[in-house]
């Protein structure tokens, strides 16, 4: 996954967009599987794999 | 002579980075007080116990503290024996380095304890081993699959003829941003270097491709959409940019540090484990031994799909 940040930057644009929307703070990526998104701070137990910011605010993509 | 008391039992330091006259520069002889600095490394008796850590080491500890002890030694030669001592302790004190630039403290922290509980995995047998070369052995899980972990042989984490992990890494990180067609190198992700549990190792990209030799053992074919011929020109120049613009050589290419990415249509260099960066200008123009290597496994390559 490493390979494709780039790739995962863009199918994590939708996820952040309803995590603001619904002001979620965490969220399951449909796509690819075992990913997900915290706004803010990872959990125990995730690996994180990617910081990016978005609109101002800072979200972290994890496997978990 | 002067007297310095002395713990002959090597003592673990809780945390080496708090030890703070061992930073990262070295002795500046305008200015240093060499006596209160010897005898703040005796008074931490860590120089004993580092010393002792590392093969010939320990002379280096020995000549410090036997001219230490001389009424007549030199200032000089106390700041050359004092920097050995701290370059000593540099080079055996924990590394760690994570490559995403943007992670907090707390994604570091978090990432390590899931790294923690990996290796745990690793030593309980509960990780795959995709790969085994001469100085390290590389595991993944199928739950996790797009990391692999690179663990370095007990015996080999401080061989000077090999890279360490950390050497390693730096080339990964560096030829992260080369590419030509798909040809490139696996990511580095974090790497660690323990050297008082003696466990040396790197998280990186798994790639998705299989090795030259992994492809013949099973008798694998290449797919009627490979481009073979675009790969292996691929391939050439990707090698050729690293000899030539980056001045690496990378000194072992051969069957199983190659690897065939069916799906993207490329070959990917990987262990960079004997890499070494060219010395001169003159050795800059000359071809590598990487490019006739290459031509090699190729031939051999060819001959083994018209077979």
């Amino acid at each position: 996954m490493l390979k494709d940040t780039e790739h995962l930057k863009e199918l994590v644009k939708p996820v952040i967009a309803k995590m603001q929307n619904n002001g979620l703070t965490e969220m399951a990526m449909k796509e690819p599987k075992g990913f997900f998104v915290f706004k803010g701070e990872a959990k125990e137990g995730y690996m994180p794999v990617k910081r990016i910011e978005e609109d101002g605010e800072s979200f972290l993509i994890c496997h978990k | 002579m002067k007297e310095f008391a002395i713990n002959n039992q090597p003592q673990i330091l809780e945390n080496p980075e708090k030890t703070s006259s061992f930073n990262d520069e070295f002795v500046d002889m305008d200015n240093l007080d060499i006596q209160q600095e010897i005898e703040e490394i005796l008074d931490h008796e860590s120089g004993h116990k580092f010393a002792g850590m590392l093969p010939g080491k320990e002379q280096i500890w020995q000549n410090l503290l036997t001219e230490s002890l001389k009424d007549d030694v030199s200032r000089e030669q106390l700041v050359i024996n004092l920097n050995k001592v701290r370059q000593a302790i540099q080079e055996i004190k924990s590394k760690e380095r994570f490559f995403d630039e943007n992670f907090s403290q707390k994604d570091i922290e978090i990432a390590k304890n899931y790294i923690k509980n990996i290796i745990e995995k690793i030593k309980n047998g509960e990780m795959n081993e995709i790969g085994k070369g001469n100085s390290a052995v590389v595991f993944t899980h199928p739950d996790f699959s797009d990391f692999c972990f690179k663990i370095i042989k007990g015996n080999l984490i401080n061989d000077p003829s090999i890279n360490n992990v950390e050497k390693e890494a730096e080339y990964l990180d560096r030829f992260s941003k080369v590419q030509v067609g798909n040809s490139r190198t696996p990511k580095p992700y974090y790497l660690l270097m323990d050297n008082e549990q003696g466990l040396h190792y790197l998280v990186m990209e798994t790639m998705k491709a299989f090795s030259l030799d992994q492809f013949k053992e099973k008798g694998m074919k290449l797919p009627d959409n490979f481009d073979l011929d675009k790969a292996i020109s691929d391939f050439k120049i990707y090698i050729e940019n690293l000899n030539k613009d980056y001045y690496v050589d990378h000194n072992d290419i051969r069957d199983p540090n190659v690897m065939i990415d069916l799906e993207n249509n490329a070959f990917i260099l990987i262990d960079f484990g004997r890499s070494s960066g060219r010395k001169d200008e003159h050795f800059q123009n000359n071809e590598s031994s990487d490019i006739k290597n290459l031509n090699i496994v190729m031939d051999k390559f060819l001959s083994y799909l018209k077979n």
